[in-house]
């Protein structure tokens, strides 16, 4: 404080410069027409410009709220999609929504916790039975499948992901329909084998590998992974591919539950079946 | 005290010049001299830092009411009491000064006063015509008002220094 005060008294005359002058400027601008024409024209853009900076710098620290709003935004319209409805009527028309019933139900979720180096990796959502998520539920990120849900309490969910070496899944390769079953070798958490693909079939690399829907956890069409390179496999009629997954665990965040909502009924259908 | 009587007394007078005689007169635009600046002029070198200032504004806020332009004569005025003590320094001589001495032709020599109130007319006239036109005018156009004006609010000052201040070297 005495400090201050000794500046104070040191530099009086130049400060009492400074605030006398920006008094009367502050006058000229707000009693002058023309100059306060000027001043509101040209400190609008000054002061517009630098709103525009400042607001973009605010925007990082809204990024998670920001995000939140896109992803319900996001479910809304997955369920919105079309496959994400069954067609149980098929006239010439479609008339209202009895034509399209809803067959696949997004819920968004966050990744609360993931391993990626064991072999039985298992990652934990923030969605539970609380939240309509039930056992054997798929879970999908923007990239792609990430796996399917194995224990449910009230409000968390445990997801055994492709990275598990429990882990099956069908999948189709999209350039020539032909699937196989995805397993993980336990090797790389970004690697898979697509197993049961005969010698015959012509691989590309890079080709996209999809889910086939027959097991009533996705729909049809979800991506998985893109073919890294095939051999094939020792004494027998299958290639041993190798798929990049296009999900990539260490930098997981927010995920997607898929409700199968005819699961019930195809499952009972099934088990008639068999038995 | 009679000091600072004097020097009020001073400015009301040169007010009332300014505002009954000189503002009346309107020969071209370009020339709108303001002799209040010597107000500025004649306080004495002694005088605070704080009180010059505030008497430079104030005095230009009185003046700026009587010409409906708030703030800009009093943006002039303190920008010549500000530049005043520095100008000083500048142009004193060998000796200094005397605590006698008063700024006027009379104490300290024409040579002196004419560096000193040309300077400080100058640049008063030059701000005040900134401040007063730079949102229409060009800045040539200022230059010009500036000059001309500065030249005549100059003669007036002279005039006055020469039949009104005592020469206290006689």
């Amino acid at each position: 404080m005495r400090g201050f005060l000794a500046f104070l008294a040191k530099f009086h005359f130049p400060i009492l410069f400074l605030i006398l002058q920006i008094f009367s400027f502050i006058l000229i601008v707000s009693f002058n027409h023309s100059q306060k024409t000027w001043f509101l024209n040209s400190s609008g853009q000054v002061t517009a410009s630098i709103e525009s900076e400042v607001s973009d710098i605010f925007k990082y620290f809204d990024l998670n709220t920001q995000n939140e709003i896109l992803k319900q935004e996001n479910t809304l319209l997955r369920n919105h999609l079309l496959e994400s409805y069954k067609q149980i009527k098929r006239p010439l028309i479609r008339k209202n929504d009895t034509i399209y019933h809803q067959a696949y139900r997004y819920i968004p979720c966050n990744i609360v916790q993931a391993s990626t180096f064991k072999t039985r990796n298992y990652l934990t959502v923030d969605v539970g039975e609380n939240q309509g998520i039930k056992k054997g539920n798929g879970v999908i990120s923007a990239e792609g499948v990430v796996g399917i849900v194995k224990d449910v309490s009230d409000n968390f969910a445990v997801v055994l992901p492709i990275i598990n070496t429990d882990f099956r899944l069908s999948c189709r390769i999209a350039s020539n329909n032909y699937y196989g079953a995805l397993v993980w070798d336990a090797v790389n958490y970004n690697r898979a084998l697509l197993n049961d693909i005969p010698l015959h079939v012509t691989l590309h690399k890079g080709d996209t590998l999809y889910t086939t829907g027959f097991s009533n956890i996705f729909p049809t069409g979800i991506p998985v992974g893109t073919i890294l390179h095939s051999d094939p496999s020792n004494g027998e009629n299958f290639y041993k591919i190798e798929v990049e997954l296009l999900v990539d665990y260490r930098k997981l965040q927010s995920a997607y539950v898929i409700d199968q909502l005819y699961k019930d009924e195809l499952d009972s259908l099934s088990t008639i079946n068999n038995d | 005290m009679i000091e600072v009587l004097k020097n009020i007394g001073r400015f009301l007078v040169i007010l009332l010049l300014q505002v009954v005689l000189i503002n009346k007169i309107e020969i071209s635009d370009f020339l709108w001299p303001i002799v209040l600046v010597y107000f500025i002029l004649r306080l004495p070198f002694n005088t605070p830092g704080w009180i010059l200032l505030m008497s430079a504004f104030f005095s230009g806020l009185i003046f700026d009411g009587f010409i409906n332009t708030p703030g800009i004569t009093a943006f002039a005025m303190v920008s010549i009491a500000f530049i005043r003590p520095y100008l000083l320094r500048i142009i004193q001589g060998r000796d200094g000064y005397q605590i006698s001495d008063e700024p006027t032709a009379g104490h300290l020599g024409w040579t002196w006063f004419f560096k000193y109130s040309i300077t400080l007319t100058f640049a008063f006239h030059l701000i005040f015509f900134i401040a007063l036109g730079f949102a229409q005018d060009f800045f040539l156009v200022i230059i010009w008002k500036s000059i001309l004006s500065s030249i005549f609010a100059l003669i007036v000052i002279f005039l006055i220094q020469l039949f009104f201040v005592k020469n206290a070297r006689q």
